[in-house]
């Protein structure tokens, strides 16, 4: 009479199973990450003391997110983006990302700011592309004399990318302001980093955290 | 001599352990490619997001021969690309595959037939829905949500589905009565019939007869078309179940909507190109279909490079196969519980819409 036991000869095709389905097991994504697109344009603004009081946002959503925010903002259903409708939208979007300061974060060892409501600018659509401005006052201006301004505009998620447009970090300090300069600088993400976000999908969380390794940072500095 | 004729008499041994060997070998490298291919995907995906959206808008500006070619053709890229990442259905056709003794010929018709239903249930879902409720896209993301629920509730079942058959595959294979006669039986078969029947020894039937398999071990694994017709309840049992089960493997697969389908479609509809839509999503689901068909006979093919190195018909190869679809089952119904837990957390609202 043969009994079933637990030898090793019986677990080892169990333990190569498991390891082969560790193998398969990897994350279960529709897409990788990040799923929407922003490219963005800052510009600070300075008042006559010559301390920044706030800064101003210009974003370009990709298609498809400009067709998925704009097709359900259609509230008269008639199919075209009326210019109502879209700046309906920007106040939405607006309202719902106050909370987290319009994903806006300031490097604790230079000077933090504190971010009152945004006042909406424009909202338009070009070549199917959703462009949103808005400005976001600082609660107090701050000097730049003695500490330099860092921040950066991410999601923490990583579901959105937003990336400074290039041709436009000449306009992050105004043309009129003489004696400070602005720099961005780009994330350098390792290649395990990247290989992360690409395993995660539409409906998945990253856990917060993952886009700060894609963060561009922008420093103002002021003599 | 001893030891060599220990060995002999269970090959499964010396196979395990060259089988053990290959896995260990393969794994680091495959790892490192995946890691490589996953970070080229990071670079890569913002490039496929702009070509797709842009023959999308181009043909919406002009529709002509070239640009719906374009469109078409970018997209059916995408599909091909797309499915070589990670994913649910991925996990899913690979375990049922590793631990079912199926076909080439129809891995591969599972395959087809759930990325081609993955692409008709994001058309239904969304545009479907647009036609008859005039849902919005945001509120499809709702429909969304609960076809992929259906989804994962199917994938726990089709892992229980799996566990049960394993588990009834491993009381056979432990059975006291079966496990001498039936290897003697099929060494003594295996010369006479190696060739004409892909492996498959007729000694089985003879076996089955005497040991009282049922039809649910690792045997069918080398020919799933042998010719049982003395057990003819068996057989239609199994198969009954079998369409069912694959059933469930496409709609476990096809009821969760590829996302680049959902997005290509709200924005060809946007751009008042719907049928564009629906024609990328075809050609979407025409390039899933190729490289998951890859995949499938990987699966198909891996089980049987394992069953031969284990000797298929030997108890060890049953007590594998057992196990295998036992795991696999497990792998499956855990997969489900998980991904059904975390659909069931609010939908991810960008900008908070």
């Amino acid at each position: 009479m043969i009994t079933p036991t637990l030898k090793l000869k019986n677990l080892a095709p169990a333990l190569l199973s498991l390891s082969c389905a560790f193998a398969l097991l990897q994350p279960a994504p529709a897409q990788a990450h990040p799923h929407e697109f922003v490219t963005m344009e800052v510009t600070a603004k300075f008042d006559f003391d010559g301390n920044v009081s706030g800064l101003t946002y210009n974003w370009a959503f990709d298609e498809f997110f400009t067709a998925y925010a704009v097709d359900g903002q259609d509230q008269n259903k008639n199919g075209v983006a009326e210019q109502n409708e879209l700046n309906a939208l920007l106040d939405e979007i607006l309202g719902n990302i106050q909370v987290i300061n319009y994903f806006t974060v300031f490097d604790k060892k230079a000077a933090v700011p504190k971010l009152a409501k945004a006042q909406p600018l424009a909202a338009t659509l070009k070549e199917r592309q959703l462009q949103l401005s808005f400005y976001v006052p600082f609660k107090a201006a701050v000097s730049l004399e003695k500490t330099p301004l860092r921040f950066s505009i991410y999601d923490d998620e990583f579901y959105i990318a937003m990336n400074f447009e290039p041709k436009s970090y000449g306009k992050i300090v105004p043309a009129t302001i003489d004696n400070c300069t602005a720099g961005v600088d780009l994330a350098d993400p390792d290649e395990d980093v990247m290989a992360f976000a690409s395993s995660l999908g539409r409906d998945e969380n990253s856990g917060g955290g993952l886009g700060a390794s894609f963060a561009e940072w922008v420093t103002i500095k002021c003599n | 001599m001893q030891l060599v004729r220990n060995l002999a008499k269970s090959p499964g041994l010396v196979g395990f352990f060259l089988l053990a060997l290959t896995v260990v070998l393969v794994a680091g490298p495959l790892y490192d490619t995946y890691v490589h291919l996953l970070a080229w995907v990071y670079e890569e995906v913002r490039r496929f997001h702009k070509i797709l959206t842009d023959s999308v808008s181009s043909l919406a500006d002009e529709t002509s021969f070239a640009t719906s070619f374009a469109l078409i053709f970018s997209s059916f890229v995408y599909g091909v690309l797309h499915a070589a990442g990670p994913g649910h259905g991925k996990v899913i056709l690979s375990t049922y595959l590793l631990s079912q003794p199926e076909k080439i010929k129809k891995s591969i018709g599972l395959a087809a037939l759930s990325s081609l239903t993955q692409g008709i249930v994001a058309i239904a879902l969304v545009y479907g829905l647009f036609l008859l409720f005039g849902l919005a896209a945001r509120d499809t993301k709702i429909a969304v949500a609960w076809s992929e629920r259906l989804a994962f509730g199917l994938v726990v079942l089709i892992g229980l589905v799996l566990i049960w058959r394993g588990l009834k595959a491993a009381y056979q294979a432990h059975k006291p009565t079966s496990a001498h006669n039936h290897e003697h039986d099929h060494e003594h078969d295996h010369d006479h019939h190696d060739n004409a029947h892909h492996g498959h020894d007729h000694g089985h039937d003879h076996n089955h007869a005497h040991g009282h398999h049922l039809h649910v071990h690792a045997d069918d694994a080398i020919c799933t078309t042998c010719g049982h017709a003395h057990m003819p309840t068996n057989k239609q049992v199994h198969e009954a179940t079998d369409w069912r089960t694959t059933l469930g493997v496409v709609l476990s697969i096809g009821l969760r909507p590829c996302t680049g389908a959902v997005l290509v479609l709200i924005f060809a509809r946007y751009a008042d190109v719907a049928w564009a839509g629906i024609l990328a999503v075809l050609a979407m689901s025409l390039g899933t279909a190729i490289t998951v068909s890859a995949l499938a006979i990987t699966s198909v093919g891996a089980r049987n490079f394992a069953m031969r190195l284990l000797g298929a018909s030997s108890t060890w190869g049953e007590r594998m196969g057992a196990y295998v679809a036992i795991l696999g089952g497990a792998v499956l119904t855990l997969m489900g519980i998980g991904l059904f837990v975390s659909s069931m957390a609010p939908p991810v609202r960008s900008m908070g819409l």
